[in-house]
């Protein structure tokens, strides 16, 4: 009985955090891994938590504030794939041939939160690592693979992130016109440069039915 | 996200409640605007003491609608911003892009 309760918890609980002992084994050297079941800010301050104590452990608090916003808007960038994928499969259209068919009706779903995500089966997990090279590494990783399409709109704010300085001039920019329209990635990119972390140690890649993101921060 | 309604002199001050993010930037856009065009602001004010949470679509909200007024001449400002909302616009330097009043009493 008491087995039963422990796994219909398990099942209930939005987060999973490996391994419980996660501070001392990240400073181990070893990943420290948050899978997600749902998202909620609940579930985000959850994540912060654990952000916050493993740069304690390595005196790195100055890249919390930072962090925070990484982890924001790549964590919601992986729900959305993963929800847009289980709309367009529900919906019947084909992501790779109709992507700009469907985009327009993802996007009116999405202001109605608690209707798409039902039923949406979410693989979305967060990595921390202290690498071999004494940089802190930080991977999101969804299930899917990105369309050509997907990657080339990614690809594109990345490289707005390069071209700006300031948040500021990427929200003066005439391309910023949408809600969602990936402001977040270009941010990213903006901030690093302020805390003078190389832009090219932030990347993304996807194949094998998987996309990532992941940034590098040196140990200051 | 819920709002509310209210003038102050000639200030048209939105108090918004909830969570300014992807899944009701959107919809808080049209919402305002239409206020914006149908009741003819000179100077919007969002109050933001109630707003828990914020991502890059809110921020992108809050830029489209103080682009939307400057081109009509109008005002755009802030107001009782705190917290974590205050610390992603000072970590972004948009403390200074946007016109952000401490409190109510600090409006002009």
């Amino acid at each position: 009985m008491f087995q039963l309760q422990e796994k219909l918890y398990s099942m209930v609980n939005d987060i999973n955090i490996e391994p419980e002992n996660y501070t001392t084994r990240f400073l181990q050297g070893y990943p420290v891994k948050i899978s997600l079941k749902n998202y909620t800010f609940t579930v985000l301050e959850e994540i912060y938590k654990v952000l916050e104590e493993l740069l304690d452990s390595t005196n790195q608090r100055i890249y919390y504030q930072f962090l925070q916003t990484v982890l924001k808007e790549l964590v919601q960038n992986g729900i959305k794939a993963c929800k847009k994928r289980q709309f367009f499969k529900d919906a019947g259209i084909d992501i790779e041939q109709n992507y700009n068919e469907g985009i327009e009706k993802f996007k009116e779903e999405l202001s109605d939160k608690d209707n798409y995500e039902k039923n949406t089966d979410l693989n979305v997990e967060v990595e921390f690592k202290i690498t071999e090279n004494k940089e802190i590494s930080i991977r999101i990783k969804n299930t899917g693979e990105m369309t050509s399409q997907e990657k080339q709109n990614v690809t594109f704010m990345i490289q707005r992130g390069y071209e700006k300085n300031s948040v500021s001039e990427l929200l003066n920019d005439e391309v910023q016109h949408k809600e969602g329209g990936g402001l977040g990635l270009s941010m990213i990119v903006v901030l690093m440069k302020s805390f003078q972390v190389p832009v090219s140690n932030f990347t993304f890649h996807s194949k094998n039915k998987q996309t990532s993101f992941s940034l590098l921060l040196p140990l200051k | 996200m819920e709002y509310s309604v209210k003038n102050k002199e000639q200030h048209k001050i939105i108090e918004l409640k909830g969570n300014l993010d992807i899944y009701s930037a959107s919809k808080m856009k049209k919402e305002v605007i239409q206020i914006i065009d149908t009741e003819g602001v000179t100077s919007l004010i969002l109050d933001m003491a109630h707003v828990s949470h914020m991502d890059s679509s809110g921020i992108a909200l809050l830029a489209n609608l103080q682009k939307k007024l400057k081109t009509e001449e109008s005002k755009f400002a802030l107001v009782n911003v705190t917290g974590d909302i205050m610390a992603v616009l000072k970590l972004s330097s948009l403390d200074s892009f946007f016109t952000i009043y401490p409190t109510e009493n600090d409006i002009k």
